[in-house]
């Protein structure tokens, strides 16, 4: 077996979906065909998340403590994933809001129990080139991005159009219920998305950086999510003892997929990172590719 | 005309026709969706696969008059623009890759005397492949997945992305090589052969 038989084995995990499931992607294309006006594409969000139109598991209903409440203190018991999320909400609100430049980077390392390591310098206002890795990726300014590593090179250094992607975060809700509306992006049916809303939190939480209250609220709107469990002694990618909270997985996903789980230091309710991630370095940097 | 008429007919000639009967094209979805989906869901996990498919297809919809007759399958040309859409959200592919919690190759046969260790290996594998294809350059990730996953020949595969077969080669054998570097810790051949 080499690497290639390796790929496709990994990707064969991954199976045709049922033909009513591409349906809604067809009555697109006939209504098209029959020259109606388009429905302007939703809008990509753009989080890869759980599969949906399956059989909805059953989750276990949480009892929920009031999310806003502050001031949590000493006495959380660990087995209480409200308590933990609603102290790690507390912890965020706590932490000082020191607003970059606009023309400064983001910069963040995360390190993996299974390497390789990721640095990231992401454009604080979204107009710069980034750096994720050792790959530029076009800063947007005046609705025109550059291209690069694309695969015809005609097309290397070209411009296509764009909004700018802000690293620093000031239009996210700053209540619980809103960031929580947000989070499930219009969706109704909030049945068996536990796992979903998992990587939305990771992905708001670890390469971008948020106002106070709303890394508070983002907290906050995940103790609301029922079917968590939280797991005392756990280690973050990098070995880091914390206590975790596990986001079951979402229906229809493959059988032997794994529930994410979120790391929080145990006394201080800080987020580290995953059980299989941590993120290490989150600063400001003037330059791309400097290192605090 | 109905598409039962078209079941003979390529994809080339069900394309040229639908020009002037627009509800003909979605034959071609019928005979390709299924793939172009599925490639989505592989790369940027399956909620955004929905509007990749989509939107590929509504892209291939209006280009239907540009399509090379001289093409009998238009699976080549469908993915190259599903390739197009997909390379936009490679902030969303690389987190995929990453978020995606190792999901081993199947597990040996039962009474093989080392599963669980088998198992514990193959999903470290499997996590590190993953790393390693969130780490390639995007052009030669596109060329790798197309060619290993989705099983295009070179020709397919420059058809698909609009460069020659040479460029192909040489992508792949540079993509190739970064993974197993990557991959290095690993021997390839001795932790899978109770993989099949």
């Amino acid at each position: 077996m080499d690497e290639l038989d390796l790929i496709r084995t990994r990707a064969e995990t991954v199976g045709f979906a049922p033909a009513e499931h591409l349906a809604p992607a067809r009555e697109r294309l006939l209504a098209a065909a029959r020259g109606e006006r388009r429905h302007r594409p939703r809008r990509w969000f753009w989080l890869a998340g759980a599969s949906i139109g399956l059989a909805a598991a059953i989750t276990a209903v949480v009892a929920l403590t009031p999310a806003d409440r502050v001031g949590v203190g000493a006495g959380v018991a660990h087995a209480d994933p409200v308590k933990v999320l609603t102290a790690a909400a507390d912890t965020a609100l706590k932490e000082p809001a020191k607003p970059p430049r606009p023309d400064q980077f983001l910069y963040v390392k995360t390190e993996y129990a299974i390497p390789p390591n990721r640095e990231v310098w992401l454009s604080v206002d979204g107009t710069r080139d980034s750096l994720i890795g050792s790959f530029k990726e076009g800063g947007c300014r005046n609705g025109k991005a550059p291209m690069y590593g694309t695969n015809d090179p005609r097309f290397e250094g070209k411009f296509e159009d764009c909004a700018p992607r802000r690293a620093y975060r000031t239009d996210l809700p700053t209540t619980a219920d809103a960031m929580l509306a947000y989070l499930y992006d219009k969706e109704e049916d909030r049945e068996g998305r536990a796992g979903y809303i998992g990587k939305a939190v990771y992905t708001l939480a670890d390469e971008q950086a948020l106002q106070p209250a709303s890394y508070a609220a983002l907290f906050a709107a995940a103790a609301r999510v029922p079917g968590l469990t939280a797991l005392d002694h756990v280690t973050d990618g990098a070995g880091r003892p914390g206590v975790g909270i596990e986001f079951p997985v979402s229906p229809g996903s493959d059988p032997k997929a794994k529930p994410i789980v979120l790391v929080f230091d145990a006394t201080t309710y800080q987020f580290l990172g995953t059980t299989d991630s941590a993120v290490t370095v989150k600063t400001y940097v003037d330059e791309v590719g400097q290192r605090p | 005309m109905t598409p039962e008429d078209t079941d003979a007919d390529d994809d080339a000639s069900v394309i040229a026709r639908s020009r002037h009967e627009p509800s003909l094209f979605a034959v071609i979805f019928d005979r390709h969706s299924r793939h172009i989906h599925r490639y989505a869901a592989r790369r940027l996990g399956p909620a955004t696969a929905d509007d990749v498919l989509a939107d590929t297809f509504l892209i291939a919809f209006d280009k239907r008059a540009k399509f090379d007759p001289a093409r009998s399958d238009a699976r080549p040309w469908l993915y190259g623009i599903a390739t197009n859409l997909i390379s936009r959200q490679r902030r969303a592919e690389v987190r995929e890759l990453k978020l995606r919690l190792a999901v081993g190759p199947p597990a040996a046969d039962e009474g093989h005397a080392d599963r669980v260790a088998d198992q514990v290996t193959a999903q470290a594998l499997a996590t590190r492949l993953d790393r390693a294809l969130a780490a390639l350059r995007p052009r030669e990730r596109d060329v790798l997945l197309l060619f290993a996953a989705e099983g295009l020949g070179y020709q397919d595969v420059a058809e698909a992305l609009g460069i020659p077969v040479g460029t192909v080669k040489s992508r792949l054998n540079r993509a190739r090589g970064r993974v197993r570097a990557e991959l290095g810790a690993f021997d390839l051949v001795k932790e899978t052969s109770g993989h099949g």
